[in-house]
């Protein structure tokens, strides 16, 4: 742990201790729910090829949804194909085979899935006594990733992304994020935060304003 | 209800609209005709519509980040790379290439190519996550190349010499199969129209179609409203050979189309007819036309020469000349049985000679024709009156004497009762005639011998009468000397 001030900090490297937090924060979220919304363990993060640019199209789908408050705002964005979305689902909602889940149904697998991220990611700031909302989640063709815009910023606001990639038994999901830092005070406390191992399947329950 | 919450509330309603846009906005994409593809700067699939998944019978899934390159054939994928890499590396990112290009559809072992035409376009996006992305528009043109064919195949068949002239005076593309025939030229594509078509025409050619030639280059790249003063100056016409012996040239009617491209001539499409054989055909009805009418005008003068002959042009009756052919053929119809009788009377105006010596011959001839008048007037179909010579009339009839007198009879009467007014003073003129009827066998001479004596036995018994034998000329085959001595006695006897 960390175990200086504020005071006696440089602001450059108390940001990028911030954005750490950030981005640890969220892809803690991404793994944890995946293990509970695919029902499995196995659940592994890693890192995408080094030639990855931001801006590739990551997979034929994505959805992506909005974290959003006075200090802090995230996009995240989860990336995957059909048959993932539809093997998945099928774990979750049963049936006679992954093709019988329909189009649909897969979509609406991974809107929840984005939901549940962002409903954990509105928690753990919880915790920190940071309040966020969340938007309704939406789904559309990966190909419209060539049309986002991840600007890496330092000021008035920080902003800066995060690619990284899940994999679940077998099928790939790919995640990405765009942080945006209003308030960077009102977030110091997340540098030191330690965020608990323990799912706490409450987190979910998360009450849509 | 917070205020925040209201706003989240608002936000909430306006993405689910958004999403329910975004869905819509796909399916628009994937409904558009024909072949609808993104791609990126590897040549990647990004997007394609149903259409192209369709047509390959594949899967979304497995489209996206196929290589375009594998649905094109080796060849055909390097010109289409190409025109890709022309247009990332355009500095004008409207720049637009279109171009045609054949697709392989159906499975690999049977890959079939299908003519489409593509259209290439950059697309603008917000990072270089994919680098440059372009977007590939296909529509399968196959239909439209058959419906070609098709019409090719028509205009190649026609017998009509079809091309496009350009505007430098070259052969462009040629439509007719036949065009080649026509022009006695192997190779037209790039020729000059002067050379194939309208030489060796040329060096014959008048001012007036010389000048037609040089309309022809002139319209070209010209507005078309100025078109039509220049064509009506075209050449219609040609007579096209290439070899010494005109047997082997053409009579080619050309027709002219302009071409237009942004009210401009671009080029002509010419069309030439072969009117040889309608050319002949012209000139032979023509000459047989001519023909005709030669043989016409020599009929027409022929039968006035034969006329003339046979008609007596004083008195219209017919000649001795006529009489040979006509009374031969009536006396042989006689002596076959084919007709019951034919008789003759010979008259003879009495003292003509006093006529003429009194009051000319002008007078007489009047006198002339006037009894030749009364000898037709009384003269049936099937009678032929005759001017035998001088002023002696002959007229054969198919009757028998005692008919052939009474129409004898008329005609003297007639012949008494009229009047000649000659230079102030009054004239009447008698005639005289002898009656025989033929003899079976007999010569046309003996025949008119018999007659003649009657005349002669009329004249002598004091004249203006008509003499006919007495005796059944069946019953009298005698000779002539004997005949002439048992008719003397007349059966009517008209004296004044």
């Amino acid at each position: 742990m960390d175990t200086r001030t504020v005071n006696e900090t440089k602001p450059a490297d108390e940001t990028q201790g911030l954005k750490d937090a950030l981005r640890k924060l969220v892809r803690h979220a991404s793994v944890t729910r995946l293990k509970i919304h695919a029902d499995t363990h196995e659940v592994e993060i890693s890192e995408l090829d080094c030639a990855f640019k931001p801006g590739r199209i990551l997979a034929s789908n994505m959805v992506f949804i909005l974290v959003s408050g006075d200090a802090f705002r995230l996009t995240f964005k989860a990336h995957f194909n059909a048959w993932t979305a539809k093997s998945l689902a099928f774990r979750v909602f049963g049936g006679q085979s992954p093709e019988a889940i329909s189009e649909k149904q897969a979509i609406d697998y991974f809107k929840e899935y984005a939901n549940l991220v962002a409903g954990n990611v509105v928690a753990l700031l919880g915790e920190n006594g940071i309040e966020q909302g969340i938007s309704l989640p939406l789904c559309t063709r990966g190909f419209y990733e060539v049309f986002a815009d991840y600007p890496e910023k330092a000021h008035p606001i920080v902003s800066y992304s995060d690619f990284w990639q899940l994999g679940a038994n077998r099928h790939a999901i790919f995640c990405s994020a765009l942080f945006e830092i209003m308030d960077r005070k009102a977030l110091h406390g997340l540098v030191d935060y330690e965020i608990s191992e323990d799912i706490d399947d409450d987190d979910e329950e998360i009450d849509f304003l | 209800m917070s205020r925040i919450n209201l706003d989240l509330q608002a936000s909430h309603k306006m993405l689910m609209l958004l999403d329910e846009a975004n869905a819509n906005a796909e399916s628009v994409i994937d409904q558009i005709p024909g072949l609808f593809v993104v791609i990126n700067e590897n040549h990647e699939v990004l997007r394609a519509n149903q259409g192209f998944i369709d047509l390959f019978g594949l899967d979304g899934e497995d489209l996206f980040r196929a290589p375009l390159s594998r649905f094109f054939r080796r060849e055909s994928w390097k010109v289409f790379a190409h025109n890709i890499k022309q247009i990332i590396d355009a500095e004008d990112p409207r720049q637009v290439i279109r171009f045609e290009m054949g697709l392989a559809t159906g499975a690999a072992e049977e890959k079939s190519e299908r003519p489409f035409h593509w259209t290439l376009t950059q697309r603008t996006v917000k990072n270089q996550g994919e680098g440059r992305l372009l977007t590939v528009f296909g529509d399968d043109i196959s239909g439209m190349r058959e419906a070609e064919r098709r019409l090719m195949k028509v205009f190649t068949s026609i017998p009509l010499g079809i091309f496009t002239l350009n505007r430098d005076g070259t052969i462009g593309d040629s439509y007719s199969s036949h065009l080649e025939t026509m022009l006695d030229c192997g190779k037209l594509a790039g020729a000059a129209v002067e050379e194939v078509l309208f030489n060796p025409e040329i060096a014959t050619m008048d001012d007036a179609d010389r000048h037609g030639l040089d309309a022809i280059y002139a319209c070209m790249g010209r507005s078309e409203l100025e078109y039509a003063p220049f064509a009506k100056r075209f050449p219609q016409e040609i007579f096209h050979n290439t070899t010494a012996d005109p047997k082997n040239g053409r009579w080619l009617k050309i027709t002219y189309q302009p071409i237009v491209f942004n009210h401009i001539v671009e080029q002509l499409l010419i069309i030439l007819e072969d009117r040889t054989a309608i050319v002949i055909a012209e000139k032979e009805m023509l000459e047989a036309a001519h023909n005709r009418e030669k043989a016409i005008e020599l009929e027409r003068q022929s039968l006035a020469l034969y006329e003339s002959a046979i008609r007596d042009p004083l008195t219209d009756l017919y000649t001795r000349l006529y009489m040979k052919d006509a009374v031969a053929a009536l006396l042989w119809e006689h002596d076959r049985d084919e007709i019951g009788d034919v008789s003759m009377v010979i008259f003879d105006i009495d003292h003509f000679k006093k006529i003429n010596d009194t009051h000319g011959h002008p007078n007489g001839d009047r006198v002339l024709s006037a009894v030749a008048g009364i000898v037709l007037e009384h003269s049936g179909e099937t009678d032929i009156p005759i001017r035998f010579g001088g002023e002696e009339f002959i007229v054969f009839t198919p009757a028998d004497g005692p008919t052939a007198l009474a129409f004898a009879e008329r005609v003297r009467q007639a012949v008494e009762d009229m009047r000649f007014d000659l230079e102030g003073a009054a004239l009447r003129a008698t005639i005289s005639g002898g009656v025989a009827s033929h003899r079976r066998g007999e010569s046309l001479d003996d025949f008119m011998h018999r007659a003649d004596q009657l005349l002669y036995e009329a004249k002598r018994s004091g004249r203006n009468r008509n003499m006919l034998e007495r005796r059944p000329p069946e019953e009298s085959c005698e000779p002539a000397g004997q005949t002439s001595q048992s008719t003397a006695t007349p059966a009517f006897l008209s004296a004044k």
